[in-house]
């Protein structure tokens, strides 16, 4: 899985730069999420405007890493377009994301 | 009836270039692009259960993609030739079993898989799954809106 990362402040700000998170890469999705948690990465925003598709293994992956992080830390979401917001949404997961227009708002709420 | 056949070998990765398929084909059909993508999911999800359960994750073995349009519906079926679907699995896919409620407010009791069948049992209009001595058939049917391109 290809990241571009940048870091605002204490938030670490990771773009998906594969246009589908699929059965067939969630396992090393899930495995870089893990990564930046290990690494003492707390807050945590992933940027998913490049990504067109993704399916119950690739939204399980990101389960797994929100339980990874726990409540003490943040996941939080931004730039779903219309096909990925409509996963979240069927499956109720909008609910559980926080999920954002913008890095930029993202990273407001996880800075607080 | 238009109609179109396609088969990948049973490896995750080849998952993604039936699903890309069947979505340009929907798009060519006269499907909008929510649909269109509705149906890619849906075929990614049932495809990725063949490999996974019906062949175990063996590599080697057939996954099919037929596609048959009429004027009213979209027939879309994965078919494997691998060990069938359990009849718990039949059931919640025909009926819907772990409808997408409002998820726990305990975080580590919410699952990170178990939702595939789930989504095309709610994406589809219609499903079945006819498991012969031949090969096992996911069948979906998508209803069409009156300004399709079919014939």
């Amino acid at each position: 899985m290809r990241f571009e990362e940048r870091r605002i402040d204490d938030v670490l700000v990771a773009k998906v730069l594969e246009s589908r998170i699929s059965a067939d890469v969630a396992a090393p999705f899930k495995q870089a999420l893990v990564d930046y948690i290990i690494n003492g990465n707390r807050r945590l925003v992933l940027d998913l405007s490049d990504v067109t598709f993704i399916d119950s293994s690739g939204l399980g992956a990101l389960i797994g890493s929100l339980k990874a992080i726990g409540e003490d830390g943040e996941l939080a979401l931004c730039g779903a377009r219309e096909t990925v917001a409509n996963m979240f949404k069927l499956t109720r997961m909008n609910k559980v994301f926080r999920m954002f227009s913008t890095p930029d708002d993202a990273v407001a709420a996880c800075s607080r | 009836m238009k109609s179109l056949g396609l088969g990948i070998e049973s490896d995750l990765g080849n998952v993604n270039l039936v699903a890309v398929a069947t979505n340009r084909v929907c798009r060519e059909l006269g499907l909008d692009e929510s649909r269109a993508g509705q149906i890619e999911l849906c075929v990614a999800e049932a495809a990725t259960n063949a490999i996974r359960h019906a062949y175990q994750g063996q590599p080697g073995h057939l996954v099919e993609v037929r596609l048959s349009a009429s004027h009213e519906e979209l027939q879309v079926e994965v078919i494997d030739r691998g060990t069938p679907m359990p009849l718990k699995h039949q059931q919640a896919l025909l009926k819907g079993s772990k409808p997408f409620d409002v998820p726990p407010a305990d975080l580590r009791s919410l699952a990170e898989g178990g939702r595939g069948l789930q989504i095309i049992f709610e994406l589809m209009d219609k499903v079945s799954y006819v498991s012969g001595e031949a090969n096992n058939r996911l069948i979906m049917t998508k209803r069409l809106p009156a300004n399709s391109t079919m014939s």
